[in-house]
């Protein structure tokens, strides 16, 4: 989680198509041709992430709806945002404005 | 690997237009003594047109089935001792010589059709002798707002209330789904704009992107983007799927939009059109601002998925 806090901003690419299917969510990268999945905890962050770019506010969101303690919840976002961003899924600015 | 139905042979064959203008620029190129690719042969019409015209070889490279009847229509027609049919895909095969000239028509309704331009592309490279030619030579594909209520209604009117029953959530699905359609010029709202032009002389990536802006010129209601091309296949010798051309097998590509949307005259149409080749098939995005509205539309959003797909597409998340 190097380098990744909620202060982020995080930017979904837009050389990404997404499509919602029952509770998941599948990615794919234009630039790669590369296929993405995205299990029930995946894809609502994608989904608040499509509405609001602050980490911050979506790990609140989610500690709202998830009955799972904040430090956990907040290892896993930031894990998989880190893993988004390896993917060029998407990008993160450091600060949120 | 693509391959058409033997109906869908019999249409290409049928649509004398299109044999017209590929024989036309055979006969400028092919000479007597040449040596000729037709790649995707299909029933071999122009690996036999090649041979009348005096082709001493040629290759038919074919994956499909519809060789075994390409080689008895050879036979028939007293060209089997001329024409070489080699039933693989053409990126797998090595020809004891170079051709002079490699024939293509490996379309759907444009020339971004699953794996035709890498195809193309290594023909080109491994294929054709330096100097050779190339048939087409160059492509174009053109694109125009369209007022098309009854295309838009084929293929979103299903999705909608019916018989009692509240069918909308195939909308989605249908109105990011592109189609074959024809529509005539009166019902286009703007001048066609050009998206692209493939040069098979030196096209080396099948991925395409561009955007298009255009000023309507009637007011009307646009239902969609409609996008065909138009074909150089020899020096002066070209065809078009342009709406009011006389109809070839080809016809043209309806783009829906997630809504229909009434345009004034001088209301600005903006569209970022992409094509990315995945896995051997084209996905399509077409964005589109036209008065107020911002459409994000692609055929990946159109794609019916599973449960099962996304096992074996899901990573760890």
């Amino acid at each position: 989680m190097a380098g990744i806090a909620l202060t982020a901003r995080v930017t979904i690419s837009d050389r990404v198509v997404h499509q919602r299917v029952d509770e998941e969510v599948v990615l794919l990268n234009l630039d790669t041709g590369v296929y993405h999945g995205l299990g029930p905890t995946g894809a609502r962050l994608w989904e608040l992430l499509l509405e609001d770019e602050s980490l911050q506010r979506v790990f609140e969101r989610m500690l709202t709806e998830y009955d799972v303690g904040a430090g956990q919840l907040q290892d896993d976002i930031l894990r998989l945002v880190q893993e988004l961003e390896t993917h060029n899924l998407v990008t993160v600015a450091a600060q949120s404005t | 690997m693509h391959t058409y139905s033997l109906s869908g042979y019999g249409s290409m064959i049928a649509d004398s237009r299109r044999i017209h203008a590929y024989e036309c620029a055979m006969r400028q190129i092919v000479k007597p003594g040449a040596v000729v690719v037709d790649l995707g042969a299909g029933a071999g019409v122009f690996a036999l047109l090649a041979c009348r015209l005096g082709a001493r070889k040629v290759f038919a490279i074919e994956p499909g089935n519809i060789i075994q009847l390409a080689r008895e229509i050879a036979r028939a027609n007293g060209f089997d001792d001329r024409i070489e049919f080699i039933q693989r895909v053409s990126s797998d095969v090595s020809l004891p010589e170079r051709a002079d000239t490699v024939i293509s028509d490996i379309h759907g309704v444009l020339p971004l059709f699953q794996e035709h331009i890498p195809i193309v592309v290594d023909a080109r490279q491994r294929l054709l002798a330096p100097g050779g030619a190339l048939i087409p030579q160059t492509e174009t594909i053109w694109m125009a707002v369209a007022e098309a209520p009854e295309q838009y209604g084929t293929l979103a009117g299903a999705w909608d209330h019916h018989y009692g029953l509240d069918m909308r959530a195939g909308r989605r699905f249908a109105t990011n789904t592109v189609s074959k359609t024809r529509v005539e010029r009166d019902q286009l709202l703007v001048e066609p704009e050009c998206w692209t032009t493939l040069d098979y002389t030196r096209v080396d990536n099948p991925n395409v992107r561009g955007s298009m802006t255009w000023t309507v010129s009637r007011a009307g209601t646009a239902h969609g983007l409609v996008a065909w091309f138009d074909a150089t296949l020899a020096h002066g010798v070209r065809f078009s799927n342009a709406p009011g051309e006389p109809e070839m097998i080809f016809g043209q590509a309806f783009f829906p939009l997630s809504k229909p949307v009434r345009l004034a005259a001088g209301d600005v149409v903006s569209v970022g059109l992409e094509a990315k080749l995945v896995n051997g098939d084209y996905v399509w995005r077409w964005n589109t601002r036209l008065r107020e509205e911002d459409f994000e539309q692609s055929t990946f959003s159109g794609m019916l998925l599973s449960l099962d797909h996304l096992k074996k597409w899901r990573a760890s998340h």
